[in-house]
């Protein structure tokens, strides 16, 4: 089998030449779904040339539709010869026969001036008068005793984001033993009990039900987010760096200090995440190496490529607020500041264009469970520094921090 | 039952080939138990099967084979106790003996053999059952050079003769690493089969994280001389490769966290 891929304008065009039968099926379908990945989400089969198609083949071409299905995207097969429609039809697919290009392609086909733009570039207004109100409810520095005071209950409805260190556990004594990072977005929220062989954990916000979390550090935003903008690699830039995304925000928002969720797929992740409770703290101050491999487990090199990320942060120009605790400055745009939580997922992909923060998240975690959830560090080590965390495309909703509240 | 008090080993120690190759290993395996040594290249996991075997005297420490202290017995004295299979299907088995006569040596296995073995055909009859249980047709080929045979028939066969007398312990050294993919998946099923069937107590080493989870009732995993990991019981029946494969990512990445990377957490983790 041969496949000729072509993009044209926001469809992306594949000339299938041969048979789709079980030798190919997984081929084509593979080749079909990295394209989705990769953001094509307009596909039309070019079937002039295709001179069988199996039940395999049905398979594969299923496959693809449910991956376009989940993205809002299109799937045609035209120029079919008959058996090629006939099969189709049987199986009761008939609505992905057309017997041509669509209009708007064959113009693009008779006018050779066609480039292949991006096809999802952009950045969209949600609310002009969208914002953030941030408090640093809980303001623990590492590695100080934690003291009751320094626990907060905080509760997650809808309108907040955060991340910060706590426990789901009811009280605060329970908690204490098992702080570690969490994230929280739209009501959910992504936490990592603090061991080395656990996986993230979520509460999930449904119905009445609103998660809590015990917790000893926190940057708390509620409000709406005001902006969203994708990225996507481009001729220039393969992948965007943390600091990028964050230049971005607070550059859309106009503003010296922004809050952000991204989803994205990633390019590599840096960071670090608790493997034993602060909680558990018997003398205040710095620990040395190595007792400090037993608090905390760092990620050694570039992790989760190719995966999903959910990022939430915070990020402030520099002399935006004076003492604003629980953000560090960022090597790699000395610029800003900020605090930055991952939570990871197995790869799942979105839909082009403007779309909904909150749907995306529950969509992500109504899928397969996060696998990991960090700390993002900026690692600027000479020579051996593994830089900071980048993505490869997403979407990213942002919203100038306008109050500031709390521990200040 | 075989218990290990911490041992150590250094080989080349005070030059500068000086390697740490056991640091005060202890392990205790239960009679009947089958267990997997997994590791990155390097971890002592070879290393240990050897100090077990008694191809060199640990350091320190103390090796107990069902209650005797064998730390101090020469390697052909713990041979009377210990089946071993090697990596190289060629290592176990005489090339230029028949099948047979391979058989009728591990047969005799710590006895004294005279110089003439006799292949008579009640022996052979004895021997032809029990290879039948191979389900490879080499009943049928008993007075052939084992050496005529392919690497997967051969380490079948080794697997077979270490195993024969139902030893105190069965070693097995990558025992399947050097076979082909059908071979190799072959003469796992076998090893199954024949430590369940005789109710053996092993230790196999492997580098297939596949076949340490599918085998064994445990897996132990080494590294740098050390054990890191001991997964047994309801953590041995759940764990799958994923888990083991992030389990050796935890430890590499304790590896890399040095003191630039405490320094640089120091800024960036508040």
């Amino acid at each position: 089998m041969q496949l000729i891929q072509e993009q044209l304008g926001k469809y992306f065009v594949i000339k299938a030449i041969g048979k789709l039968d079980a030798s190919w099926a997984d081929y084509f379908a593979e080749t079909c779904l990295d394209l989705i990945r990769n953001g094509h989400h307009n596909l039309i089969i070019d079937a002039d040339e295709l001179n069988f198609l199996s039940s395999a083949g049905i398979r594969s071409l299923l496959r693809i539709n449910k991956e376009l299905h989940s993205v809002k995207g299109s799937f045609l097969i035209v120029h079919a010869q008959d058996f090629v429609v006939k099969t189709i039809e049987m199986t009761g697919f008939k609505h992905w026969i057309s017997k041509d290009f669509p209009k708007e392609l064959l113009a693009l086909k008779s006018d050779h001036s066609f480039s292949s733009a991006q096809v999802d570039e952009g950045s969209f207004v949600l609310n002009p008068s969208g914002s953030l109100t941030l408090s640093v409810v809980a303001d623990w520095q590492p590695w100080n005793t934690v003291k009751a005071e320094n626990i907060s209950k905080l509760h997650f409805p809808a309108s907040v984001f955060a991340l910060g260190i706590g426990s789901a556990a009811d009280s605060p004594e329970e908690a204490r033993s098992h702080f570690g990072e969490f994230v929280a977005v739209g009501g959910h929220v992504i936490f990592q009990a603090p061991e080395a062989k656990s996986r993230p954990d979520y509460l999930l916000a449904e119905k009445d039900f609103i998660p809590q979390m015990q917790a000893i550090q926190a940057l708390y935003c509620n409000g709406e987010m005001s902006h969203l903008f994708r990225f996507s690699p481009d001729e220039k830039n393969a992948f965007f760096g943390l600091s990028d995304i964050s230049e971005k925000a607070l550059s859309i928002t106009k503003c010296n200090a922004a809050a952000f969720v991204v989803l994205a797929e990633v390019d590599g992740l840096v960071g670090a995440n608790l493997i034993q409770s602060p909680g558990l703290l018997k003398n205040n101050g710095i620990i040395p190496f190595p007792e400090i491999r037993e608090w905390l487990s760092f990620c050694g090199e570039r992790v989760f490529s190719g995966y999903q990320a959910m990022v939430f942060g915070v990020v402030t120009r520099n002399g935006a607020f004076e003492k604003m605790p629980l953000l560090a400055s960022l090597p790699s745009n000395p610029e800003l500041s900020g605090h930055f939580h991952a939570a990871v997922f197995p790869y799942q992909p979105l839909q082009n264009g403007k779309i909904d923060l909150i749907q995306n998240v529950q969509k992500l975690l109504s899928g397969p469970p996060p696998q990991a959830l960090m700390h993002l560090a900026d690692d600027n080590r000479p020579a051996i520094g593994l830089g900071q965390s980048s993505l490869i495309r997403g979407a990213c909703w942002c919203a100038p921090i306008q109050n500031m509240e709390g521990i200040l | 039952m075989l218990k290990i008090n911490a041992i150590s080993k250094t080989f080349f120690p005070n030059t500068v080939n000086e390697v740490g190759a056991l640091n005060n290993v202890s392990l205790t395996i239960k009679e009947g138990c089958f267990t997997a040594i997994i590791g990155t290249n390097g971890s002592g996991k070879s290393t240990l099967l050897n100090a077990i075997a008694g191809t060199f005297i640990p350091d320190q420490g103390s090796i107990l084979l069902n209650e005797t202290e064998i730390s101090a017995w020469p390697e052909y004295k713990r041979a009377s106790l210990i089946g071993r299979v090697f990596q190289n299907p060629f290592a176990g088995s005489a090339a230029e003996m028949t099948i047979a006569e391979n058989i009728i040596m591990a047969m005799r296995r710590g006895q004294s053999r005279p110089l003439r073995l006799a292949v008579n055909a009640a022996v052979k009859e004895e021997i032809a059952e029990k290879v039948r249980m191979l389900k490879m047709g080499l009943e049928d080929r008993l007075d052939n050079p084992i050496g005529t045979l392919s690497g997967g028939q051969r380490q079948a066969l080794t697997l077979l003769m270490a195993t024969w007398l139902k030893p105190k312990l069965l070693l097995l050294d990558e025992h399947t690493a050097a076979l082909d993919p059908k071979s190799a998946a072959k003469v796992a099923e076998l090893t199954k089969h024949i430590i369940e069937k005789e109710n053996l107590t092993a230790l196999m080493v492997t580098h297939s994280m596949q076949q340490a989870v599918d085998l064994p009732d445990r897996i132990v995993m080494m590294h740098r001389g050390q054990i890191v990991e001991d997964y047994r019981d309801e953590m041995k029946k759940r764990v799958r490769v994923p888990d083991l494969i992030e389990t050796f990512n935890r430890v590499q990445k304790r590896e890399l966290f040095d003191e630039s990377v405490a320094a640089m957490l120091q800024q960036q983790y508040i």
